[in-house]
Parts: structure tokens; C-alpha cells; sequence
């Protein structure tokens, strides 16, 4: 029974692809989407030619191959002190990507333990974390985020944990939603009535049934958790250069945007269209686990 | 016999914003080994929170309190959230209303029976697997291999309440309380089911608890019979008896308004009773059916007497058995 643990969501997935069904066209192109910058980011790196961090004083700001006065040898041009954009941009996907995954799993957790908590109990428990939910709904995310990293300092661990510790509300209050529904459900009670353990409810009962808001709820936050990411790098408090974050690298176009607008374009548009896609998978996700598409 | 299950002067109180809910109201029951006890009444009555107040399963809110409530030589009021835990789903098992929403849809209907099984017997996965089909088999499921890796969804409500009452009768209890366990069923399912738990009563000596609001449900499948209102039994009896002839006004009423084919004439109205069960909240003058009562009169403002008019027999009412006959005869 090694699919016993799989949730209903993952199983269910396959119907996306059946051949017809547009209504669920932006899934695809969100999947796709981030599809490819997981794998610029996993292998990107290795398979382009020039290395992220190596200046070429003799190639400063290159345009890109397909503009005129390109070079074959750099596709997307090079920047300021002649390092090779294209390794730059899939190298800072690596950082996005890993941002967005590890403030969503801090973040999730924090969030995930306190909704269910909350939720499940309910009585004082529940009090006790609406409460913090909304202490942390008060808080300025990002004055929190400027003040605590240049505090501490900026490095790639600050900006994920600082993040990540601040980002688990809207988990908190959607796993608090779904769990306090699910308790008072039928199949709870049926648990309850076969001498199940408060415990046992709680990790075979309620949470498998959370998964799926989780799931819509983590793409959306990593969506956020990444523009977060580029917004402190632009301000010069997130990632520290020379690493590539993307926000770091429209920081250091902003000089040259008037002369050469490609230089601000590009990690500009990597950014667009890596939120749009994650926020796509998430919508799309949150269309295809609502209750009333299940079979 | 002794019985397997004994309640004495049980209650259950609920605090509300109006004041204290007081739903059920000093229920007396005995349910003897092997046999199926009916408990009827309309919704509200108060026959669901007697059964979750002998399951411990109450809500948070809400008070129970007992002089006596036993199941077999145990004081259910003495037991602890742990040893309570352990005799639930054991000794006692229960069934519910709706079967579409008391599985869980995340694992395969297998999975859930093997880890019910697992809670209280020590037993491998693959003995366990296997108990599971032979439940299966016993409460007519055919295939039952292919059921046990299928998910809740891909079950139909009959099948998927079969189901549950072979999670519930897994571990071998010795009372099942079914809480309207064929209302969400289809007429002709709603009979299979009840000739299913009537075989396997007689295989496996169990008792059951019936709870329904149907007294066809009843007058087929229980032996004796509780009828509550407003949170009292107010008439108790052989099956038979009550219905040949109920003694409660209540009971009369309410069997009045079951149409019986054959008997009723086209464009004849079927027997209702007027008005609606009183408000719980705090303490009732005197009889709680007494507004809606045809025979009410001047003492129905006091508390009704307990009559026993035969060995087995009681119901709860002002009016002696010879009285009611006389009081009705005009009308």
C-alpha cells in the first residue's frame, strides 16, 4: 500500500494533461514555466560556457547576440565589467528558486503547525494563535525585513531565514480554516468513535486533507517570497554581490538603463515571468483541488 | 441477563448563550445481550447525543452526567480519555448517518480498515490485510480484494456503509450503536442493510443500539424500543406491543402519521401533530409534549408519572391506560 500516503491531489494531477481541457491552460503554462527555470537553475550553470563570477574588462557591456554589435560568444551580452549575462540570469535563478523554496518551507512550517494547532483544538489554543496571527498581520513586512537584515547583515541564509520567519501567515490562516472544517467532518468523528488517539486524528485524518490548500497557498507565497527577495537585493540589503541575484543585477543596471535599456530588461523579465508562472501554477493548482472539480 | 448496556438518570447539558441546554433529560435504557434496541424520536429528541454521551464522544462544550451508565461490568463514567479510547471502537462501535463523509477520502478503504484493526489488536499489516477481507466477504462485498485498494470515492453509499460497519465490527464488539445508519440509503439498500445487521447479529451475538427517526426502520429491525421527546424517553416496550397498541400520546400520534399502503385513501390527509418540540433551554413546567397533546388537560402542568401498565412496559403520562381509551373515544 505505498500509495496509501499519496494525497488524492498528486493522483489526480494526470487529468491536466487530458487533451481538450483549456480551462486548465494556465497550470500548463505555469508548470512549464517553472519547470524550465528549475532546471536553469539545477543545470544551468554547469552547461553555460562562462562562468557567473569571472569580469572581462576587455567585453564591458556587450549587447546581447541577436542586437546589433552582439557577440555569438555572449547570448544575453555582458554587464558592466564584462561578466556573461546568460550565466549570470540562470545562476540567479538558482538563487530565486532556493529563496522561494526554503522561505516556503520555513515558512509553511511555522504556519502549517500553528493554523492546525488552532484549528484542531480550537477553545484557548485557538485564541491563543489567532492572536499571534494577527500580531503578525500588524507587522511591515518589508521595514521588518530592511531593518532585521541590515541589523544582522546581509548573506543569502539572513534573507531566506528573515523571510521565512515572517511570511507564514497566510498558511497560519488557511491550514486554520481547513482544519477546524475537517474536525467536525463525519469521518473525524468516525476516527473519534473507533478509539483513535487525538494524535492519530491529527496526522492521518486532518492532515492529509490540507495538503492541497497548502500546496496553492506555497506556490503563491514563494511567488512572494521571491519578489521580496529582489526587492531587498535592489535596496542593497538582501543578497550580498558579487552573488547574481536578479534584483541585485537590475540594482546594477539602473546606471545604463537609459543607453542600454537590454542591461535592466533582462533580469527584469526573468523576474516577470518566473512570478507569473508560479502565481499560474498556483491559481491553477487552487482550480483543480476546489472541492467542487473532484470527481 | 445482565444487561450489556445500562443507563441510569443520564443527561447532558450544553451551555448556550440563553442559558443551560439541557438535551437529554434523565434517560433510563438497558440493552440486553443479542438484542437490537430501538431509539426513536424526532430530531432534536435528543437520541444522537445519548449515543455519543455513551461513546464519550460529546462535544467539548457539552456536560454529561449519569447515576449509573455501565457497558457490561464497566463504569463508563469512571474511564479516562485513554481507557475510554481503548474500549471505543473495541468493545463499542459505532456507525453514522453518512456514509459518503465517514471515510476518509485521502487513503484506500483498505488502508483505513487495516489501521482501525491495528489500533487495538497486535497484528501484522498483511494479518490485518487479511481480516479486512474476510470482514469484507462477511458483510456481502464481493471482490473484496479489489475494494480494499480502491479509494472511498470510487464506492457507492450502500457499499461504502457496508464498509463501515465492517471497520465497526472488526475488532468483534459486543454493542454497536447505529446512529441512522440507513437514513442516507436508498429504500432498497435501507433493507439490505438492516437484514445484514441482523445476520450478523444472530453470528456474532452482538447488541445494537438502533437510533432512527423511521419507525419502519424500527418496527423491522428492533426488538424492543425507546420512544424520546424532548430529550426523555417517554414510552418503552416490546416492539410488537407498542405498535399494536401505544399507550404514549406521543407514540400514537407518531405512528398516525406513518402512511401504510392500502390503508390510506386518496386525498386523505396523513395524521400530524400541531406545533413544534418546546425549547430546551432550562427547566420544563410539566409534560414537554403537553402543548401539542389532543388529550391535555388541567395536571399535564405537572411532571407526568411514570405508568407501568405490564411487566416490560412503561410510558410516561398522566392519563392511566383505561383513561386514554375514554378520553379519545369522543373524537
Amino acid at each position: 500500500m505505498a500509495n496509501a500516503a499519496l494525497p488524492r491531489a498528486l493522483i489526480s494531477l494526470p487529468r491536466v494533461f487530458e487533451f481538450g481541457r483549456l480551462e486548465h491552460a494556465g497550470l500548463a503554462v505555469g508548470a512549464l514555466i517553472v519547470g524550465i527555470a528549475a532546471f536553469c537553475a539545477i543545470f544551468g550553470p554547469a552547461l553555460v560556457a562562462h562562468d557567473a563570477f569571472a569580469p572581462d574588462l576587455m567585453a564591458r557591456l556587450v549587447p546581447p547576440a541577436f542586437m546589433e554589435g552582439g557577440s555569438p560568444a555572449h547570448l544575453l551580452g555582458t554587464d558592466q565589467i564584462g561578466r556573461d549575462y546568460l550565466a549570470r540570469l540562470v545562476y540567479g535563478a538558482r538563487i530565486s528558486l532556493s529563496i522561494g523554496l526554503s522561505t516556503v518551507m520555513v515558512s509553511g512550517l511555522i504556519g502549517a503547525a500553528l493554523g492546525v494547532a488552532g484549528g484542531f483544538f480550537g477553545g484557548r489554543v485557538d485564541d491563543v494563535v489567532t492572536f499571534i496571527i494577527t500580531c503578525r498581520l500588524a507587522v511591515p513586512l518589508i521595514l521588518i525585513a530592511l531593518a532585521v537584515v541590515s541589523l544582522v547583515g546581509s548573506s543569502l541564509p539572513v534573507v531566506m531565514l528573515t523571510l521565512g520567519l515572517l511570511l507564514w501567515d497566510r498558511f497560519a490562516v488557511v491550514t486554520r480554516a481547513a482544519a477546524s472544517q475537517i474536525r467536525s467532518l463525519d469521518y473525524v468523528a468516525a476516527a473519534r468513535a473507533a478509539g483513535c488517539s487525538r494524535f492519530y486524528i491529527l496526522t492521518r485524518e486532518v492532515l492529509p486533507n490540507i495538503v492541497n490548500p497548502l500546496a496553492v497557498v506555497a506556490t503563491l507565497e514563494m511567488a512572494l517570497a521571491i519578489l521580496l527577495e529582489a526587492a531587498l537585493s535592489f535596496l542593497g540589503l538582501g543578497v550580498p554581490a558579487p552573488l547574481p541575484s536578479w534584483g541585485l543585477m537590475i540594482a546594477e543596471a539602473r546606471d545604463y538603463m537609459f543607453f542600454q535599456p537590454w542591461v535592466i530588461v533582462i533580469p527584469g523579465v526573468a523576474l516577470l515571468v518566473l512570478v507569473l508562472g508560479i502565481n499560474l501554477l498556483g491559481d491553477g493548482l487552487r482550480d483543480l483541488l476546489a472541492p467542487e472539480s473532484r470527481i | 441477563m445482565t444487561p450489556i448496556l445500562t443507563i441510569e438518570n443520564l443527561r447532558v447539558e450544553i451551555p448556550v448563550k440563553a442559558g443551560l441546554l439541557k438535551a437529554v433529560r434523565g434517560v433510563d435504557l438497558a440493552i440486553d445481550p443479542g438484542e437490537t434496541h430501538g431509539l426513536v424520536g424526532e430530531s432534536g429528541s435528543g437520541k444522537s447525543l445519548t449515543a455519543l454521551a455513551v461513546m464519550g464522544l460529546l462535544p467539548r462544550k457539552a456536560r454529561r452526567s449519569a447515576k449509573t451508565l455501565r457497558f457490561a461490568d464497566i463504569d463508563l463514567m469512571a474511564l479516562r480519555g485513554r481507557e475510554m479510547e481503548d474500549i471505543r471502537g473495541d468493545r463499542v462501535a459505532m456507525v453514522f448517518q453518512d456514509p459518503m463523509t465517514s471515510l476518509n477520502p485521502t487513503f484506500t478503504v483498505g488502508a483505513q480498515l487495516v489501521e482501525t484493526l491495528r489500533r487495538h489488536r497486535q497484528v501484522t499489516r498483511a494479518e490485518a490485510f487479511d481480516r479486512a477481507v474476510a470482514m469484507l466477504e462477511r458483510v456481502g462485498i464481493s471482490c473484496p480484494d479489489m475494494r480494499l485498494r480502491q479509494y472511498p470515492h470510487q464506492l457507492s453509499g450502500g457499499l461504502r456503509q457496508r464498509v463501515m460497519i465492517a471497520m465497526a465490527l472488526l475488532c468483534g464488539p459486543k454493542l454497536l450503536i447505529a446512529d441512522e445508519p440507513t437514513t442516507a440509503l436508498d429504500v432498497t439498500v435501507q433493507a439490505q442493510i438492516l437484514r445484514l445487521l441482523a445476520d450478523i447479529q444472530r453470528a456474532m451475538g452482538l447488541s445494537i443500539l438502533l437510533i432512527s427517526h423511521d419507525l419502519g426502520v424500527i418496527a423491522r429491525a428492533a426488538h424492543r424500543v425507546s420512544v424520546m421527546y424532548a430529550g426523555e424517553i417517554v414510552e418503552h416496550g416490546a416492539v410488537a406491543d407498542i405498535f399494536a397498541r401505544p399507550m404514549h400520546p406521543y407514540t400514537r400520534a407518531l405512528i398516525s402519521s406513518v402512511p401504510v399502503p392500502g390503508k390510506i385513501k386518496r386525498g386523505a390527509l396523513l395524521g400530524s401533530i400541531p406545533g413544534s418540540v418546546p425549547t430546551l433551554v432550562g427547566d420544563l413546567a410539566g409534560c414537554p409534549f403537553c402543548p401539542r397533546c389532543a388529550l391535555a388537560h388541567a395536571a399535564c402542568a405537572q411532571p407526568a408519572p411514570q405508568q407501568v401498565p405490564r411487566e416490560g412496559r412503561t410510558y410516561r403520562c398522566h392519563l392511566a391506560s383505561g383513561q386514554m381509551a375514554e378520553a379519545e373515544a369522543p373524537a
